[in-house]
């Protein structure tokens, strides 16, 4: 009878435990990370009554949580993925809202801007307005590189800062997680199954996984130990904490305790957020960077050459400074290729034309520049040796360049307008030339003439020392030599080089003007010998020459211009003037003989023309001009390099800026190649630049190139987005799946309620029956 | 799909159906207000690219079609100052030949020169148009009046300050349209043909060329007469040949049986008897009208076939003399302040006067009116003979600058249509262009707007069928 008692009592109290763990299940059915808990019920041992076997009821075995430890692994897998995505997406939107693009304000709209502003200005270069509207577009576009450029190195900043809070949570969690593994631990040693401090202790450990991804094993005293890429974070008895220090090259890396070196951490929003630091931004900033570089570097390059519709200009200062890096404390002995200028020098030639205010003669200088040989001093040597310009180094390192009083000085591409001012072609004084030098002169050679025709003979000797290579003389070297002489001087006989060519002059113009060549050793190896004896006499007209136009084909030339015969222009026929490049082909051939008008343009070829005046050319006489033509006149970039009439200043996209003092007076932009108001070649070169492919940027064009930029990133956003998306929605399907295992339905507790209740009920009456069963015998007695 | 489900779950189930519905709903709204599919690079991220490239190819094209629009307008602002200066010039020939008209008196004459004078000015001003503080006919030089009357020796001359440069503007991918004007060509196009000479007084062109432009006046001046043998015949010059005009070796035939005297190649005059009226001062004149006067007074009566030479000197600027040879056939005379450089053959020279030199090809428009105008004045007193000389040159010559204003208008329309032509084209292009922009960026608002409904539509049926599940709960029945 106490046996059907205690069954009875069994099965009343299986019954308010199992009321009682539903009544849990309910009360937790929305707390995070809570399993479902379920009381185990089995038949109690049956008792042996003298062979008989009798079942003895129900007993409560244990609660026990539902989960799925395999499918728990995989969720707090998919969460560090997730939580790194969604930190890696943090930093691409607030670059996405940065850059601005498809709204009117982004760098490619404003370099449209620029461009636009340049074409708008091509059509009227004289409109002060819209020149302004050129340098309002470049300082808008320079403005826009700054705002990303600092928007970039905030966001770096954040980032940094956020991942210092990270990594402060991660070493928080692993705390909770050290201090719930104690008491799992404690509790289970005493045989009581932790439930709750378990769902605790993997709540925890997803939490840690969103910020970094990390592994668990579970110990078989029960305790988590919890791994970060192979380091132990949490050990059975301590936290090894997380911290973020610098590599070398000042990225944040993660480092943890009792490790060398650093934990190459790709998972959470740590992993999300060093790929951030030390990929994402840097790579976008430097693409910017090489943007804006290669944008200062190509309009640079043709606005250097340019020159303001004000005309050309009487002093420029560079604003790039040249740096003293071997510390010698002097400057002008750095290699310009090695003195800390911002952009690179090379082989090659810079032409500086000097203009005659008054006159509007045009002398053009070429000085060579050798990345590896020439100094910054050379530099400043060669400029100040050109006459009517004198430079030097400011005290912050700047060049600067100061023409003398009515003169001016350019760098343009342009024409000399009057190449004949020296009168070696059909010019007033009595003029002898040679053909092209070098020249070979037996030392002590001399030249013998007697100026004037009539007069005292003289004798101008070449000696070995005053040449670099006597059996090579040069005709620079010959005409200063004979310049140099006392009694040429008095004779006034002047010698003059024209490319490569040697001319002997008289001083004086006109029919009186007059020398003979009487002989000399010298005169063989000048190629004069035929002339040997002749008398050349001045003449009456000079032919004027006058240069128009603009070159227009590629590279570096020189015109020579020379007559096929002797004659008078306009008048002898079949009287040619052919002209040569310096190769020695020829470029043209033009007819100036019967029928030609005196001063009518001919043209020579490549947007040249020439006219020729009245007068009388000597082919015998070797009459000749020379023009220079170049389609570039800086080759060596040295312009560029010392900031010298530049347009943008700066060497990347966070320093980038419009030039200081064309910022004040926009009249400083350069429109043309001439100076003059109309003139607007300068501004069609830089529009160029729209189609123009870009050898630094990997010959695409500058448009192109940020095209890119944003097309690649617009694909790793959205791959991102995308992976995102798709990464959350096998989340949530993973999440479903714990639900289901894990999750509490309130429906499903309630009918288990009623199933209690109504157990409960029925135990309580069996228990009254076995009562009442005791009372009836209880009665008997 | 899990064969159970817990509460949270679908309650969270019910949730991300809200979410995903109201995201979908917010981003038609914002394609639908924003009328654009791409927003953001990340939205589609092929089409932001091909949006970028088309942006930036549709910028170009805008750019050109900017250009060719102010381009256009300028040469049409020329070709307006052309069109006048040749209706001008229509006006002016019209003038000029009622003033070659030799019945016209000198103040007929003098008020056809004032209206030309007035003309001049008129064409000076469209020749110097400025539009926009820029003068459009001065080449690249455009800063300043291109046409200016200067010349050291203040003779009224026009010269051209600008250059022939061009102002050019790229109108499409290559394709560059010059839209000025050089001055030069427009009123002074330099196409020197030859020297011509009105033909008074028989000077012609030397061997060598001449250089400059313009026209000169060539003073030559009678200095003497050397009577040769007309004593022979009792003849004498009439005070000692001060009055005469004739230059060169001319020969004095005398027909008493004919009854003619006649000098050179001129008119036979009938033979004045020695007590005639006027035989004390006879004028004879040769072919082209050089006079030399005799005294018949003496006359013997004797026939008489011999040279009569008039010595003279010749200047170019009025001031300068030098001594004519009559054998010379290069004689180069320079005008420093033009600079001009004529040679010429004297061989044929006979009589003294200011011979025009016409640097024919050479004489700008304004310079040819001031032409006119001395003519039209007739300073130096010629008959109407020898002024048609001069003003056949000038009329020639304003023809020849009619043209050339002409030509110019055509070269101003056919630039104006190249740019129209390019235009068009690129209109097209800016059309296609901006289609597939469009297409590309913009969103199909049919599209997007139904998309929207059916997000709505949606939204709604997940919050209804949301409602109710939440709803439902066994407590409802446990009572």
């Amino acid at each position: 009878m106490s046996i059907a008692l205690n069954t009875g009592l069994r099965s009343l109290l299986t019954a308010q435990f199992a009321l009682e763990t539903l009544g849990h299940n309910i009360a937790n059915a929305n707390t995070p990370g809570y399993s479902r808990q379920k009381l185990n019920i089995a038949t109690e041992m049956p008792v042996n009554l003298r062979g008989l076997v009798i079942g003895n009821g129900v007993k409560t075995t244990s609660v026990e949580r539902t989960v799925d430890a395999l499918l728990n692994r995989r969720i707090v897998r998919q969460v560090a993925v997730t939580g790194r995505l969604e930190s890696q997406l943090t930093g691409m939107t607030e670059v996405e809202a940065m850059l601005g693009e498809l709204d009117g304000r982004g760098i490619g709209s404003l370099l449209d801007d620029l461009f636009t502003s340049v074409s708008e200005l091509s059509t009227n270069p004289e409109d002060s307005i819209l020149r302004s509207g050129v340098g309002q577009a470049a300082l808008a576009l320079s403005s826009q590189f700054n705002s990303i450029s600092s928007g970039m190195t905030n966001l770096q900043r954040d980032t940094a800062a956020e991942l210092d809070t990270r990594v402060e949570e991660v070493n928080l969690l692993a705390s909770d997680i050290l201090e719930l593994n104690e008491e799992i631990a404690r509790a289970e040693a005493a045989g009581v199954a932790a439930n709750d401090l378990r769902d605790r202790r993997e709540l925890a450990f997803e939490e840690l996984s969103r910020r970094v991804d990390a592994t668990a094993v579970e110990e078989s005293n029960g305790a988590m130990r919890v791994l970060v890429a192979g380091n132990t974070l949490v050990s059975s008895s301590r936290v090894y904490e997380l911290g973020v220090a610098e590599d070398v090259g000042g990225d944040p890396r993660l480092t943890i305790e009792g490790a060398k070196g650093f934990v190459p951490v790709t998972g959470g929003s740590i992993g999300g957020l060093l790929d951030t630091t030390s990929r994402f931004i840097p790579q976008i900033s430097s693409e910017l960077d090489d943007l804006a570089r290669n944008l200062i570097l190509e309009f640079n390059r043709v606005h250097s050459t340019g020159v303001p519709s004000s005309g050309s200009f009487h002093s420029l200062t560079g604003s790039e400074s040249v740096v003293d890096l071997d510390q010698d404390g002097k400057l002008e002995d750095e290699l310009l290729a090695n003195s800390g200028l911002p952009f690179e020098v090379t082989n090659g030639e810079l032409r500086v034309s000097i203009n005659d205010e008054e006159t509007g003669k045009v002398t053009r200088h070429t000085i060579s520049i050798s990345s590896t040989h020439t100094t910054v001093g050379d530099l400043l040597e060669s400029l100040s040796d050109i006459p009517h310009l004198s430079a030097d180094l400011s005290p912050f390192g700047r060049i600067q360049l100061v023409a003398d009083g009515g003169y001016t000085f350019d760098f343009s591409p342009k024409l000399d307008p009057n190449p004949n001012d020296a009168g070696t072609f059909g010019g007033g004084k009595a003029s002898v030339g040679t053909a092209q030098g070098p020249f070979q002169l037996p030392d002590g050679a001399t030249l013998n003439l007697t100026a004037p025709a009539g007069g005292t003979p003289l004798s101008i000797p070449f000696f070995e020392a005053d040449f670099e290579d006597i059996n090579a003389a040069t005709a620079d070297e010959i005409a200063a030599v004979i310049n140099a002489n006392t009694d040429a001087q008095t004779a006034g006989i002047n010698a003059t080089a024209i490319d490569g060519s040697l001319f002997l002059q008289t001083a004086g113009e006109g029919p009186t003007a007059s020398f003979t060549i009487d002989g000399g050793s010298a005169l063989g190896g000048l190629g004069l010998g035929a002339l040997a004896g002749s008398t050349i006499t001045g003449h009456e007209n000079s032919v004027g020459v006058a240069i128009s136009g603009s070159y227009q084909g590629d590279g570096t030339d020189v015109f020579r211009f020379v007559p096929n015969m002797d004659g008078v222009v306009g008048t002898t026929p079949g009287l040619q003037v052919d002209v040569f490049d310096a190769s020695g082909n020829q470029v043209a051939s033009l007819d100036v003989g019967e029928g030609y008008t005196p001063d009518e343009k001919l043209s020579v070829g490549q947007g040249i023309e020439v006219s020729f005046g009245l007068g009388e050319l000597s082919a015998t006489h070797g009459d000749l001009f020379a023009v220079d033509v170049v389609d570039d006149s800086d080759t060596s970039d040295v312009l560029v390099a010392l900031g010298v009439n530049s347009l943008f200043t700066g060497t990347g996209a966070a320093d980038i800026a419009l030039r200081e003092d064309i910022e004040t007076d926009p009249g400083l932009i350069a429109t043309s190649l001439t100076g003059t108001s109309g003139d607007n070649r300068l501004l069609l070169d830089l529009l160029d630049l729209q189609n123009a492919s870009v050898e630094g940027l990997g010959s695409v064009t500058l448009g192109q190139s940020y095209g890119d930029t944003i097309g690649e990133f617009g694909f790793e956003l959205s791959s991102t987005l995308g992976a995102l998306e798709s990464n959350g929605a096998l989340l949530a399907s993973l999440d479903q799946l714990k639900q289901s295992v894990s999750g509490v339905n309130v429906d499903e507790e309630l009918v288990d309620m009623v199933r209690f209740e109504q157990a409960f009920q029925a135990a309580s009456q069996y228990i009254s029956v076995v009562n009442g069963l005791q009372d009836d015998l209880l009665s008997i007695l | 799909m899990p064969l159970r489900t817990s509460t949270e779950s679908s309650y969270a189930r019910v949730l991300a159906g809200l979410r995903v519905n109201q995201v979908r709903l917010f981003r038609a709204q914002e394609q639908v207000s924003t009328g654009r599919s791409i927003l953001r690079p990340s939205d589609d991220p092929i089409g932001t690219a091909r949006s970028l490239s088309l942006t930036r190819r549709l910028a170009g094209v805008e750019r050109y079609r900017g250009a060719a629009e102010t381009g256009r307008a300028s040469l049409d602002q020329g070709a307006v100052a052309l069109q006048s200066a040749s209706e001008i010039l229509t006006e002016v020939r019209e003038l000029f030949l009622q003033g070659m008209n030799g019945t016209l008196g000198p103040d007929d004459r003098e008020a056809i020169a004032t209206e030309i004078e007035v003309a001049r000015e008129t064409l000076m001003s469209l020749a110097n148009t400025r539009v926009d503080d820029r003068y459009i006919f001065g080449g690249t030089l455009s800063d300043a009046a291109p046409w200016v009357e200067n010349r050291a020796d203040g003779v009224p001359r026009v010269l051209y300050g600008g250059n022939d440069d061009e102002q050019r503007v790229e109108v499409s991918d290559g394709v560059e349209v010059a839209i000025n004007m050089s001055g030069a060509k427009a009123f002074g196009q330099f196409e020197r043909t030859v020297t011509d000479f009105a033909g008074l007084t028989g000077l012609a062109s030397g061997i060598t060329a001449d250089e400059g432009i313009g026209y000169e006046y060539l003073e030559l001046r009678h200095d003497s007469t050397q009577p040769g043998l007309i004593a022979s015949v009792g003849l004498a010059l009439v005070d000692g040949g001060a009055n005469d005009s004739l230059l060169g070796d001319q020969v004095l035939t005398i027909d008493p049986v004919a009854g003619t005297v006649q000098l050179g190649s001129g008119e036979p005059e009938p033979l004045p008897g020695p007590a005639d009226a006027g035989a004390a001062d006879f004028l004879i004149r040769n072919e082209l009208g050089a006079e030399l006067h005799l005294d018949f007074t003496g006359y013997t009566g004797g026939a008489f076939s011999g040279v009569v030479r008039g010595e003279g000197s010749i200047s170019i600027d009025g001031s300068t003399f030098t001594p004519l040879t009559f054998t010379e056939t290069d004689l180069e005379l320079k005008n420093e302040a033009s600079g001009n450089i004529l040679h010429f053959d004297a061989t044929a020279v006979g009589r003294a006067g200011r011979e025009l030199v016409h640097l024919s090809g050479s004489v700008n428009v304004f310079d040819t009116l001031q032409g006119m105008v001395e003519d039209l004045r007739n300073a130096d007193e010629l008959n109407h003979p020898d002024l048609l000389g001069r003003m056949d040159l000038r009329l020639g010559e304003l023809d020849r600058n009619h043209d050339n204003v002409g030509l110019s208008l055509g070269i101003l329309g056919a630039r104006s249509a190249r740019i129209q032509a390019a235009d068009q084209r690129l209109a097209g292009v800016d059309l296609q262009l901006q289609g597939l922009l469009s297409d590309t960026r913009d969103a199909d608002l049919s599209e997007v707007v139904v998309d929207m409904v059916r997000a709505e539509q949606t939204l709604q049926l997940a919050q209804a069928s949301g409602t109710r599940l939440i709803q439902t709960s066994l407590l409802d029945f446990l009572r």
